[in-house]
């Protein structure tokens, strides 16, 4: 005999299809009794209505779906021992052969004492929600299903499992009964698991019959109804069901391991949902945890009862239960998720635009995004271009390298990049590169401190970029060495992915249909080679050299700046303001720029199409991409400038001199004397030249142009500034300006190729003009990349003579007090002076000690050293913390002469015999040269993270919730 | 970037947006391409290198060397007024002696150890040494720190050998190389290499013991750490004669292609030219006789040929005979720069003649009181100088007005009183030896004793 159960509750809305369902069986249900749980819509009136129904019950709709089942079953009076229970939701609608497959299977597995159906989604009907359920260690509801799955027969076989959904659940009465139904902690959310756990531990039998098929509607759980059962969200309730389940259930030996997991785990995933600005979510996370961790009195009371039913051992059930790895292969596919997500956030912003004008020509608003399967359940993209589904396709990875000659070309690339920077790989320095410091815990103290003990003590703020690279360090696990040598090696393909991506955007945005692979492949090629051919690396130019692998990056997120929906422009604003702070850090010119760029662009833009781009959501992402920049590099303009440095703000990192580039070197993209032989730059300005001939696409390229022309203002008006250093003057570094230039020569090629290079493979070009078009362009990155691989000459040389004696660089590390004074010149030009300390100027100290106003107390000191000793200037030196004086080779005699009568100085040993040294024997003075914290720079610090956290939260990817 | 893309650019019409498009795309690439010409690339500007500045000297050293047999006395004057201290070099010196000095006095110390004289401030200009004495005379001025000086006719054997003395003035240890050549050419030798003298101390190098050879040499001392006083003492034993010779060897600045060598002594003996060549290349070397008349070269004198790295000993037999017409010393005119050196082994005493350096201020030495006479030449142009002569208390005992006159020698017999003499030269470039007399003979060079000191310009370096 089977009794059916009907649980309902505000269920109208699905009530008449599951009363037809059920009085549609094709095995009739011998009796049916609905149990109403305070229901106010038309529920009663539609079960008093129904012939089938019973009886009807109605109780407070404070009533758990545990004690609404246990009342019901009160009811009910029971008629034969042999009595089946069938549990039917109102928004479950079972298929007219469900009960008959249910009862069949029963039949043929008489252990079976639970038995569920195969629920499949109401009102979509083909999708799988479940086929069974179990539990994973961190309480996630494990249904072994895909998610989105259609139903196509693949897990048609009858399994056992831990639980079922109760919705469709057949379960024997007297099991039922004998485990106490359903648990009233969990009222609503997971007391099928809780329940199939019990059974489980009793000895009961539970299989899943995906014969039998349920529609699920799934109303609680997606929030469709609210009960006053669930106080909080509906996540709150599922997450504290899923918490309780496992402690109540769980192995008690491991119950305080466990339980001090699930507290940290949903910590965790309370902040990491608070990164992604699901507040809401992480709220529930927190009210779940504080509920069940709450009432420990009731939890051991739960268990007691649960050890009291027990009649087979834990590891019985484990089977049963989800593999422990599985929880974090979930939590693994969630950063995944997250990181493409985030990673291709303005991919489609071509795509969106072209949806929106056709929106807007339709005059209706239009869905941006493809409807269908959206696995991801992040706010982002699953349509990625054909490209990359190309590329992910069934076939193993060598099989698609060999066959994809984009693949190829571009895997011959990194070969040869990787054997041209060979000389990078070791200990370096060299041209503008200096040495690295011994680990990054020196970057770290250097960017911390407000003071430096550099030369005579220096206030000059630390380079902006020095974090960067000491968290890029720290991650290598402490190597500032690997660092610089990561960096400068994978600049390269960071380059190439960066400029592929954006010029796959912009080749969008010119034509429908984009630009072939290979096209793009040739302008990231060409983009990326520029550190290279302009000779930025040969020279040691790591600023420019990271500066033109985060380029690409930032245009690409400043594209998205031009999406048609407000929340995008936002993001792609603080996105673009994360970047924009990445590239001036490296090159400080850039935010210049950039404001420039922006002030001329709006104006234009607002000039074209009207006061409609006067709104704040379109001016304002754009200004907030500015203020960003500025705020995340805070700790290091602000000081600059208050300090009276502000000159520096325009410096490139390095050693000096700064890379001298003249209007033509600007042109051709050279930034030294290590640039190619062959002008590639010059090829591609030409190139560039030749794409405003098209008029299709002639509006996008003299976009870049315009681009390029205020870009050429910015060089001209830079170029005319002085910046005052500690001992001379500079104007500028422009190599920032030459490699921009060269990016948006290759964006104005591409953009302009795009349209031709289909008619080019489609052979609709003249096979001369077709053969002379790919030539030039094919010459670029062949030479290129064969001149960086062969003859490309550079200055990095492995670091170790820095021109000092050994001995004296083992004392310069016991502190900052064991400073070297370094004499250079000679008698008839004069002597210049630097102060060496530590382990002489390491990467980020260049600049500080570029900026250092001169000691003019210690030029007297030193002129009075080579002048006239006396016993006073031995002390002077002492006093300022120099140890060792040194005249460099070759040294003059005439001054080696008068530092020879010196007192209180005792000539060194030097291994150069045309240098000389000599040691001060007084003792050092160890506190001139103490820095004092300071709560200014701590603040300021402190700021920077705060702002940090802040953007990298605003401009993650917008989560949706998963239903 | 992108507002302006095309979107939403339809309202025009379109011939009107493809003229202003075609126009645009005309004029932006000029006007980049004129932004770009008109850029300055970033130079750095470094300041220019800043000239030394020159003022009085403030500290100089001399180092007389360890006193020949009787030459005990150092003699010291200064062009500044204050004090001087002298102190002997070498383990277990005592305290340094203090010594007043005032322009145009000289003062006397007994000190035969090598002596340290060190003048500050005031004391320092001018300050000026020599140590002179014995019978018969031998004499040398103490000279200051040296990097590089050329010395010839040294003797490695028994019957002539010298003494090579490097003194140290500072605390610091010095390091010196020393450079032989011989007849054969420069002796590879490394133990002469890198030799380190400490501070305010004394190394002495006995070439009969480290270097013996028979024939002879040349040496050239390179200082390449620290200061060093460098100076060789000169003994030769006589067959027969139970006391040597001795006298000190005078230094040669730097190898020179003209060369002029002062203080011929009359009588008989053996007079020997020693010429170095330290190119690379054989050079000849054209041998004139200086006298008050003119530079000739005598009938039979045949040019010289050394070859490179070698020194050649040439005897002059006919030097006597020109001494006794008037000879006041030789000219060397060479194909390359040469060191030179004659050895006067006249009268039963030794003299060294190397060639003088011509000053164009005033020059001066200190003599031990006794015969002597001045000999003035090697001027390039006719020159007029004023020769004054002074008592040990700065008494004049002599002032005469002179001309020197191009490829000839003056001579001018100075005043037994004389304890000083100073050459002021008013027009040219003169030098000149006062050449001691008496008992033997002796060579004093002048010198221009260091009035000023260049001091060095300092500033910060571009970093």
């Amino acid at each position: 005999m089977v009794t059916a159960l009907l649980v309902t509750h505000e269920g109208a809305r699905w009530l008449p299809a599951v009363l037809d369902g059920l009085s549609g069986q094709t095995r009739p249900v011998d009796r049916v009794l609905a149990v109403d749980t305070g229901s106010t819509d038309e529920t009663l009136a539609l079960l008093a209505t129904s012939p089938l129904i019973e009886r009807v019950m109605e109780l407070p709709d404070s009533t758990s779906f545990g004690d609404a089942v246990r009342q019901g079953l009160t009811e009910l009076p029971c008629t034969e021992t042999d009595e089946w229970i069938w549990l039917v939701h109102d928004d479950a609608n079972p298929a007219t052969d469900a009960l008959q497959h249910l009862l069949d299977a029963a039949d043929e597995d008489p252990t079976a004492d639970v038995l569920g159906p195969k629920l499949r989604e109401w009102p979509s009907l083909r999708r799988l929600l479940e086929l069974g359920v179990t539990i994973t260690g961190t309480g996630h509801r494990e249904t072994g299903l895909e998610r989105g799955e259609y139903d196509q027969g693949q897990h048609d076989t009858v399994r056992h499992v831990l639980a079922v959904n109760t919705a469709g659940m057949l379960v024997r009465r007297s099991v039922l009964e004998k485990l106490g139904g359903f648990d009233d902690e969990l009222p609503l959310f997971g007391n099928d698991l809780d329940f199939g756990w019990r059974a489980a531990r009793a000895g009961h039998r539970t299989i899943v019959v995906p014969q039998a098929v349920l529609f699920h509607a799934e109303a609680a759980h997606r929030g469709q109804r609210r009960t006053p059962l669930v106080q909080e969200s509906a996540r709150a309730a599922e997450r504290r069901a899923a918490l309780w389940t496992l402690l109540a259930n769980g192995d008690g030996r491991w119950l305080p391991v466990q339980a001090v997991r699930l507290l940290l785990g949903s910590m965790l995933r309370a902040i990491g949902l608070l990164l992604v600005r699901d507040v809401r979510s992480a709220r529930a996370e927190m009210s779940a945890l504080a509920s069940v961790y709450g009432s420990p009195g009731r939890l051991r009371q739960a268990r007691q009862a649960r050890q009291e039913q027990a009649t087979v051992a834990f590891k019985e059930v484990r089977p049963l239960l989800a593999p422990w790895w599985l929880a974090y292969r979930h939590g693994l596919d969630a950063v995944a998720n997250f990181f493409a997500a985030a990673t291709l956030q303005a991919q489609d912003v071509a795509e969106r635009r072209r949806a929106a004008n056709l929106a807007a020509d339709v005059g209706e608003e239009r869905p941006s995004h493809r409807s269908g399967v959206r696995a991801q359940g992040w706010g982002s993209h699953d349509s990625r271009s054909d490209d990359e589904t190309d590329l992910a396709a069934d076939n193993g990875w060598v099989v698609q390298l060999f066959t994809n000659p984009v693949a190829l070309g571009l895997s011959v690339f990194l070969i040869f990049v990787a054997v041209a920077t060979r000389d990078a790989w070791g200990a370096v320095a060299g041209g503008a590169l200096p040495p690295a410091p011994a680990g990054v815990g020196d970057w770290w103290r250097l960017y911390t401190e407000d003071w430096h003990p550099l030369e005579s003590g220096t206030n000059v703020p630390a380079p902006a970029y020095l974090p960067v690279l000491a968290l890029f360090g720290s991650l290598l696990g402490g190597g500032a060495q690997a660092a610089m040598n990561v960096l400068m090696v994978v600049a390269f393909p960071v380059a190439l992915w960066g400029a592929w991506r954006l010029l796959r955007v912009a080749g969008h945005l010119a034509t429908p249909l984009g630009a072939p692979r290979w096209l793009l492949g040739w302008g990231a090629m060409v983009y990326a080679l520029v550190p290279a051919t302009s000779g930025a690396w040969g020279e040691g130019r790591y600023g420019v050299v990271m500066a033109t692998a985060l380029l690409p990056w930032l245009a690409h997120a400043a594209l998205g700046l031009a999406d048609p929906h407000p929340d995008r422009r936002w993001r792609a604003g603080w996105r673009s303001g994360l970047l924009l702070a990445l590239v001036t850090a490296f090159a400080p010119v850039a935010w210049p720029l950039a404001a420039l760029l922006t002030l001329v662009l709006l104006l234009v833009g607002i000039g074209l199409v009207g006061p409609s781009l006067r709104q704040w959501s379109v001016l304002g992402p754009a200004v907030a991409a500015l203020a960003t920049a500025g705020v995340l590099l805070l700790p290091w303009w602000l000081p600059m400038i208050v300090r009276g440095h502000g000159g520096g703000l325009l410096l490139e990192p390095g050693l000096l001199p700064v890379a001298s580039l003249g209007g033509v070197d600007l042109v051709a993209g050279r930034i030294s004397e290590f640039a190619a032989p062959f002008w590639p730059g010059l090829v591609v300005v030409a190139l560039a030249l030749a794409a405003l001939i098209p008029a299709s696409t002639r509006v996008p390229v003299l976009v870049c142009w315009l681009v390029g022309f205020v870009t050429a203002v910015a060089a001209l008006a830079l170029s005319l500034i002085t910046l005052p250093l500690g001992g001379g003057a500079t104007r500028p570094s422009l190599a920032l300006l030459a490699v921009v230039l060269q990016g948006l020569a290759v964006l104005a090629v591409v953009i302009a190729a795009t349209a031709a290079a289909r008619e080019l493979v489609r052979g609709n070009v003249p096979r001369l003009t077709g053969a002379v078009a790919g030539l030039a362009l094919l010459m670029v990155p062949v030479l290129g990349l064969g001149w960086f691989a062969t003859f490309a000459e550079n200055e990095l040389e492995p670091t170790g003579d820095q021109g000092i004696p050994a001995y004296m660089e083992q004392s310069s590390d016991l502190g900052p007090a064991h400073g070297i004074a370094v004499l250079e010149g000679d008698l008839d030009q004069g002597l210049v002076y630097t102060v060496r300390r530590g382990d002489g100027p390491t990467v980020g100290e260049p600049e500080i000690i570029a900026l250092t106003e001169p000691d003019d107390a210690l030029t007297e000191v030193l002129g009075d050293l080579v002048s006239r000793p006396r016993p006073a200037v031995a002390q002077a030196l002492a006093d300022r913390g120099i140890e060792y004086v040194v005249l460099s080779s070759p040294a003059d005699p005439a001054v080696a002469a008068i530092l020879d009568t010196a007192p209180d100085l005792v000539q060194a040993g030097t291994e150069d015999r045309t240098m000389r040294a000599w040691q001060v024997t007084r003792p050092l003075d160890e506190a001139n040269l103490a820095a004092a914290t300071s709560w200014t720079r701590t603040a300021l610090l402190v700021l920077q993270g705060i702002a940090l956290l802040v953007v990298l939260v605003l401009c993650a990817p917008s989560r949706r919730e998963q239903r | 970037m992108t507002n302006a893309m095309p979107q939403a650019t339809g309202h025009h019409s379109g011939i009107r947006r493809i003229s202003t498009v075609g126009i645009l795309a005309v004029l932006l690439p000029v006007l980049t391409a004129l932004a770009l010409v008109l850029v300055r690339p970033a130079n750095v500007d470094v300041p220019e290198g800043i000239a030394p500045q020159t003022q009085a000297l403030t500290r100089a050293d001399v180092a007389c060397p360890t006193a020949l047999d009787g030459a005990d006395r150092v003699r010291i004057a200064s062009s500044g007024r204050g004090q001087v201290t002298i102190s002997a070099a070498g383990q277990g010196a005592g305290d340094p002696d203090s010594v007043p000095v005032a322009p145009g006095r000289v003062r006397a110390v007994d000190q035969p150890d090598p002596a340290l004289i060190t003048g500050q401030d005031a004391a320092a200009p001018g300050l000026l040494a020599v140590r002179a004495g014995g019978s018969p005379v031998a004499a040398t001025g103490c000279p200051a720190p040296i990097n590089q000086r050329w010395f010839s006719a040294l003797g490695g054997r028994f019957e002539h050998s010298s003494v090579i003395e490097l003194v140290n003035p500072d605390q610091g240890t010095a390091v010196a190389d020393l450079s032989i050549h011989t007849t054969n050419g420069l002796v590879q030798s490394t133990e002469l290499k890198g030799l380190s003298v400490p501070g305010r101390s004394v190394r002495r190098i006995d070439l009969a013991k480290e270097l013996p050879r028979t024939s002879l040499m040349s040496l050239a001392v390179s200082v390449s750490r620290g200061r060093l006083s460098a100076t060789v003492a000169d003994k030769i034993v006589q067959v027969g004669d139970t006391r040597p010779l001795l006298e000190w060897i005078p230094a040669q600045a730097e190898p020179v292609q003209q060369a002029v060598m002062l203080g011929v002594v009359p009588g008989d003996g053996d007079r020997t030219l020693v010429l170095t060549n330290p190119g690379a290349d054989e050079i000849s070397v054209q041998v004139e006789v200086v006298n008050e008349r003119s530079t000739f070269t005598p009938t039979g004198w045949e040019e010289i040929r050394v070859a490179p790295g070698a020194v050649k000993s040439v005897p002059i037999a006919g030097l006597a005979n020109q001494v006794r017409r008037g000879a006041l010393g030789l000219q060397l005119t060479a194909s390359a720069p040469v060191v030179a050196g004659l050895r006067q082994e006249v009268g039963g005493d030794v003299s060294h003649l190397a060639p003088i350096s011509v000053h164009d201020a005033t020059i001066t030495t200190v003599l031990p009181g006794g015969p002597a006479r001045l000999v003035l030449g090697g001027s390039r142009t006719d020159g007029k100088a004023t020769v004054i002569a002074r008592a040990a208390d700065g008494q004049r005992v002599l002032r005469r007005q002179l001309t020197v006159e191009t490829a000839r020698a003056t001579e001018v017999e100075l005043p037994e009183r004389a304890a000083s003499v100073q050459v002021q030269i008013e027009a040219g470039a003169v030098g000149g030896v006062v050449v001691l007399g008496g008992s033997g003979h002796a060579v004093l060079p002048l010198e221009q004793p260091a009035e000023q000191g260049e001091v060095p310009a300092v500033r910060p370096g571009l970093r």
